[in-house]
């Protein structure tokens, strides 16, 4: 995992449906690529179901690229979300978060 | 900074009116057994609206008792429950209920709490009752239900499985499921389990679509309500199938209805006390205003009209810049261009004040569409089959005025189901279709509109009709009256030639109360009818209230306005073709006809320069299905009129149907034709109007 190339993503203070689009498309390059994605999601206070709907899906096929992504310091609002909606063990928010 | 909800109040009775109307209609056309997925998917949406804004602002009754009634029209959506004239006709009566109940939250008043019990039983008996239904048992709708009541009195919920699964459109509707879940976990113990199942593999994925779904746990002794309630908004948008988990109590068997009951209180505590807040303010500021006056009345205006307006005021304000230019520099030279303005300003006024009129009118069809459900259930009372025409819906008339007409209306179309059509077999019998026909029709005509009433029943029955006049003494048995004038009695006080009084048109308490409010609205109504082929009411009526026609007239010195649609003719009189009658006053033979002559200045106290019929004018005019001359001074003008009420500004004169100001500032009073009749055949009266004018 070391030798291949990270890129830093910052979710910034909110991560909507308004966002989902713009995000997916620079997701799906990174993934194309086969890129390792750090999330900084510790600013994150707000975050909707469209949203992690899409991280979710990264997540699962990341995983099974064997390239996981990188959880960098999530927040506590973020985190809740996830388990809200039954994704955080999933997406190894807890585990991976740095 | 908090809301006031309570500014959106209107809005919601008004819409939730429109939604029972719209689902009253859609009832009506459903199709027993075979009803379109379209008609019902109407009335389930109208009932949504309804509970959910109820849940909104604060309406837990309502929206609690919807939500029984959407449950059962949910499962005659989604096919699971077949369309039954039983389960048609209790969706009606929980229309009407709902209604009610509307009525008594917008009013403050109290609700028929038993026949709400009564309906919601009915409807929960009728969902309970599905295996029974499919099993072939008809069964008996309370038996059901006191069965459910004993089992949920033996068994307590203590949570709910929730099956989510939202539609692909969710996510875009703005609903969001970790807002959902967020608020579902404040209720009680929350356990999620994700379904992702249906996640396409990144590179498919649309991002703005919906994938996921959950199965969820809610532990907790929590009101079904308040869990529905949180999918409230995406009952649309999602699959949601919510199981009670229930467990074993020893709590003593209760009264069900009265553990809702309580709970829906429960729930309203805080909203409660807005309401008693607001109320008080109002109350505060109007201390003699009752708690039960309807909240003000409001139209919905096409944007295309308002636009159109603000076109027109303008264009007003040109014109008016125009003149007050003119009028800063005026010189001599300048009057042409003074003229041009005024009348610039003259047909701005007149374009404004139709623009106006326009806002008023709406389609005939509000006061129509409570036809079908009326004559759907008189037809099930009484037996007789019917079919019911509406035509000409969309003619316009002056809100005011078809707020007026609704209950006149309804009496006719009572009275032709009552009277007119007759039963199956009798119609059969005559060699007519068994269904009966009933058709209500508008048009526009000149300046009024025209609404009429026929049916191809039986037709007035003249030997009935005048013997009951005889046996009321209202005619004379010698008197020969021809079919026109035996048809007229029908609107004599206190005439009915039923048989039985039935709960259809009452007690004979009717054709004359409608003659009357038709006519103080300054319309009329006439009946044709042929025995054996039925009856055709017909009702004339102003397009509107507020502006009228009218003649100017002078009476000695002063000026009155007679309504141009009353006159019938003008003429100079000699007074040797005038009879005069002992203690009956003069009679003008107009053709071959005797009219009564009214002179104006004794009816309002006045003293003109001359009492002589040759030096003044006769207009005859009618009302009330009658001519009279009435004698005055001099005709001055033809004018558009703005009706000022008497009654608001001082009270109801007899005579008089209200005042006008002219445009020299003095007032006129306008007359009221049947009323001045009234004056005529009783003196006594005018006694009191002219005691009343001196005083004054």
């Amino acid at each position: 995992m070391s030798d291949k190339e990270t890129v830093k993503i910052d979710c910034g203070d909110a991560l909507s449906i308004a966002d989902v689009g713009d995000l997916y498309a620079e997701l799906l390059v990174l993934l194309a690529e086969g890129k390792t994605v750090q999330f900084d999601a510790s600013q994150l206070e707000r975050v909707d179901a469209a949203a992690l709907q899409v991280l979710y899906a990264y997540s699962k096929e990341a995983v099974s690229n064997g390239n996981p992504l990188i959880w960098d310091q999530a927040s506590e609002a973020f985190c809740r979300s996830a388990r809200l909606l039954g994704l955080a063990q999933l997406m190894n928010i807890d585990k991976n978060t740095v | 900074m908090s809301i006031d909800i309570s500014q959106f109040h209107d809005v919601f009775f008004e819409e939730s009116f429109e939604g029972l109307d719209a689902m009253e209609s859609g009832l009506l056309n459903l199709d027993v057994g075979a009803a379109d997925v379209e008609s019902i998917n109407t009335i389930f949406r109208a009932a949504h609206s309804i509970k959910g804004g109820a849940g909104t602002f604060g309406f837990m009754d309502v929206s609690e008792f919807t939500h029984v009634m959407e449950t059962l029209l949910d499962e005659m959506r989604n096919g699971e429950r077949d369309v039954s004239s039983e389960s048609t006709n209790l969706l009606l009566e929980t229309v009407d209920v709902l209604r009610e109940m509307l009525i008594a939250v917008q009013q403050k008043t109290d609700t028929d709490a038993q026949r709400i019990a009564e309906i919601r039983q009915k409807l929960e008996a009728m969902l309970a009752g599905e295996a029974a239904e499919a099993s072939g048992a008809s069964g008996n709708p309370i038996e059901v239900d006191l069965t459910a009541d004993m089992v949920e009195s033996t068994q307590i919920t203590i949570g709910w499985n929730i099956n989510f699964r939202p539609h692909q459109h969710l996510l875009q509707t703005g609903n969001d499921p970790v807002r959902m879940l967020r608020e579902l976990e404040t209720l009680g113990e929350l356990a999620v389990v994700v379904d992702d199942s249906k996640l396409p593999p990144f590179s498919d994925l649309e991002p703005e679509d919906s994938y996921l779904s959950w199965q969820l746990t809610l532990m907790g002794d929590i009101p079904k309500e308040e869990v529905v309630e949180i999918f409230e908004w995406v009952d649309d948008e999602c699959d949601l199938a919510i199981e009670e988990i229930v467990g074993e109590s020893t709590v003593a068997v209760e009264n069900t209805a009265g553990s809702i009951k309580d709970e829906s209180a429960d729930h309203q505590v805080p909203i409660i006390v807005v309401e008693q807040a607001a109320t008080k303010q109002v109350e505060d500021a109007k201390p003699k205003a009752s708690s039960a006056t309807p909240a003000t009345t409001s139209i919905r205006v096409g944007t295309d009209k308002v636009d159109s307006l603000i076109n027109l005021v303008g264009e007003l304000v040109i014109t008016q810049s125009m003149l007050g230019q003119i009028g800063d520099n005026f010189t001599q030279d300048m009057l042409p261009q003074l003229i041009d303005g005024l009348a610039q300003l003259e047909q701005n006024t007149r374009e404004m004040q139709e623009s106006i009129m326009r806002i008023r009118m709406l389609p005939i069809s509000f006061a129509f569409n409570r036809f079908p459900r009326l004559v759907h259930d008189l037809s099930g009372t009484s037996g007789k089959k019917v079919e019911l025409k509406l035509s000409g819906e969309q003619t316009e008339l002056d809100k005011t005025v078809m707020e007026k007409i609704g209950d006149p209306l309804v009496h006719l179309v009572r009275n032709s189901l009552d009277h007119g059509l007759e039963m199956p077999e009798v119609r059969l019998a005559a060699g007519k279709e068994e269904i009966g026909q009933l058709h209500l029709n508008a048009f526009h005509q000149g300046g009024n509109i025209i609404i009429e009433i026929s049916d191809d029943g039986a037709g007035l029955n003249e030997d009935k009709i005048f013997n009951k006049a005889v046996e009321k003494g209202l005619v004379d048995a010698s008197e020969v009256l021809s079919p026109d004038k035996i048809h007229e009695l029908i609107f004599l006080p206190g005439f009915s030639t039923a048989d039985v009084v039935t709960d259809i048109s009452g007690r004979g308490v009717g054709m004359d109360v409608v003659r009357k409010n038709i006519l103080s609205l300054g319309g009329s109504v006439s009946v044709v009818s042929k025995k054996g082929e039925g009856s055709t009411f017909t009702i004339r009526l102003p397009l509107t209230l507020a502006i009228m026609d009218g003649q100017t007239i002078r009476v000695a010195g002063e000026n009155y306005i007679i309504p141009l649609v009353s006159i019938i003719e003008s003429l100079e009189i000699k007074s040797t073709d005038v009879k005069r009658l002992s203690g009956k006053g003069e009679l003008y033979p107009l053709r071959d006809e005797y009219v009564p002559i009214i002179r104006l200045y004794e009816i309002f106290g006045l003293h003109p320069k001359s009492t002589d019929l040759e030096d003044g004018l006769l207009v005859i005019v009618e009302g009330a299905g009658q001519k009279v001359g009435l004698f005055i001074d001099d005709l001055l003008g033809q004018q558009q009129v703005v009706i000022k009420s008497l009654e608001t500004n001082y009270r109801k004169v007899l005579g008089l149907s209200g005042a006008t100001i002219l445009g020299d500032g003095t007032v006129a009073l306008i007359l009221d034709v049947p009323g001045l009749m009234t004056l005529y055949k009783d003196p006594s009266l005018a006694k009191v109007l002219i005691n009343d004018e001196q005083v004054a």
